[in-house]
């Protein structure tokens, strides 16, 4: 199949048409789907926070909290009679093998961790372990009071996983800067 | 009867990565785990699909010299708009696929098929060509994916095989387990294919 010749300039404008084209394109569809994809994040965050507060949590306020400089907030889940069920937080490492690990943690009334939802790029398979059941049971209803935030490997009770103690060290670290902030809150938040 | 072969030839004559071995990257890369593969494979006849449809038809118009560039902008427009499309219409899907679909952009099977294939041919043939390449990527996909998981982890989409606490090897889901697998599959591939040909001579 012969291919007709074009000229430099023909060149010049099926290209630029073509990347016009893509761009309004691309700028359609982005219109069209920022305000579903703006409620599906807003959903998936607001799953995750009911997923990680105790049982039982009917209404979920925002408190906002300096902490070292910083504002950060904190949901506080009620039941359905307004009693304090637990409070979420986040909580930040870039202690991880792939880079920043972000924790949600649910805490129940007396800052014992209840669940927590990860965001994480740590090795599929190894790392990514700190999603799982396994690791992740351990830690219910644990606190700063009756556990130590570490590895065995480092002197705490943290069973790691095999083959992935620097994730679960960063794991450990974010639990532990994020329940030292939950006491900051509840102190100043009687 | 020559659009059905267009179909069938990325199963195995042409098979994209143990045959012409392009897209070695997420080969490589996300197979430690059957479901992860799954993912990828399907993203990839997604987007493949419908570059080669857009590309067979831009065919015409598309000067030689500059076929490269037009190619890399309608792929990256389409893996952009499936990506958005997808996230706002089924969420689900996307929190699945959602760390594939941006990495197709660089996968060379995508643009290896627009050179080789869906820039001299019709829109069916392409249409056909990407489905068959794409479900023959899948396949090689979710196979490595299958023994890295079940030797490495001790699941196969996530279930469990062995017993829970039996011992894995674990380089199997790291990346040295990945080239070791993908040497081993090539090796049988060819085996196979040298034992066909002996028969017929």
């Amino acid at each position: 199949m012969a291919k007709k010749e074009f000229t430099s300039v023909q060149i010049f404008i099926i290209l630029i048409g073509i990347c016009v084209v893509s761009s309004a394109v691309l700028a359609w569809v982005y219109n069209v789907t920022k305000n579903p994809i703006a409620e599906v994040e807003a959903k998936k965050k607001q799953d995750a926070l009911r997923s990680v507060l105790p049982a039982g949590t009917e209404k979920i306020e925002v408190r906002q909290f300096k902490y070292k400089g910083k504002d950060v907030e904190i949901q506080v889940g009620f039941d359905k009679n307004g009693a304090i069920t637990g409070y979420a937080f986040e909580s930040e490492t870039d202690k991880g093998y792939g880079g920043t690990i972000l924790f949600l943690i649910g805490v129940n009334a007396i800052g014992e961790i209840n669940a927590f939802v990860a965001d994480q790029k740590e090795t599929p398979g190894l790392g990514s372990n700190i999603t799982s059941e396994k690791f992740g049971s351990q830690f219910k209803g644990k606190g700063l009071h009756n556990f130590r935030f570490k590895v065995m490997k480092d002197g705490g009770d943290v069973q790691a996983i095999t083959a992935a103690t620097i994730s679960s060290r960063a794991a450990c670290d974010a639990f532990q800067k994020g329940l030292e902030m939950f006491e900051e809150f509840k102190k100043s938040h009687k | 009867m020559k659009l059905l072969n267009e179909l069938f030839k990325g199963l195995w004559k042409e098979h994209p990565t143990f045959r012409i071995v392009l897209g070695m990257c997420p080969t490589l890369a996300i197979t430690n785990r059957a479901i992860n593969s799954f993912g990828m494979g399907v993203s990839v006849i997604f987007v493949l699909v419908g570059s080669n449809i857009v590309i067979s038809m831009l065919r015409t118009i598309t000067p030689d010299k500059i076929r490269i560039p037009i190619f890399i902008v309608v792929i990256s427009t389409f893996v952009t708009v499936t990506d958005l499309t997808v996230h706002a219409v089924a969420p689900g899907v996307h929190t699945a696929l959602g760390i594939f679909l941006p990495l197709i952009v660089v996968n060379c099977i995508i643009i290896g098929r627009a050179e080789a294939f869906a820039q001299k041919n019709t829109v069916l043939a392409s249409a056909l060509d990407g489905i068959g390449m794409g479900i023959g990527f899948t396949w090689g996909l979710v196979i490595i994916g299958t023994i890295r998981e079940i030797l490495g982890s001790g699941t196969w989409f996530g279930m469990q095989v062995f017993a829970k606490d039996a011992p894995t090897a674990i380089m199997m889901i790291l990346p040295a387990g990945g080239f070791i697998t993908l040497g081993v599959v090539l090796a049988v591939m060819n085996k196979i294919e040298s034992l066909k040909t002996e028969k017929k001579s």
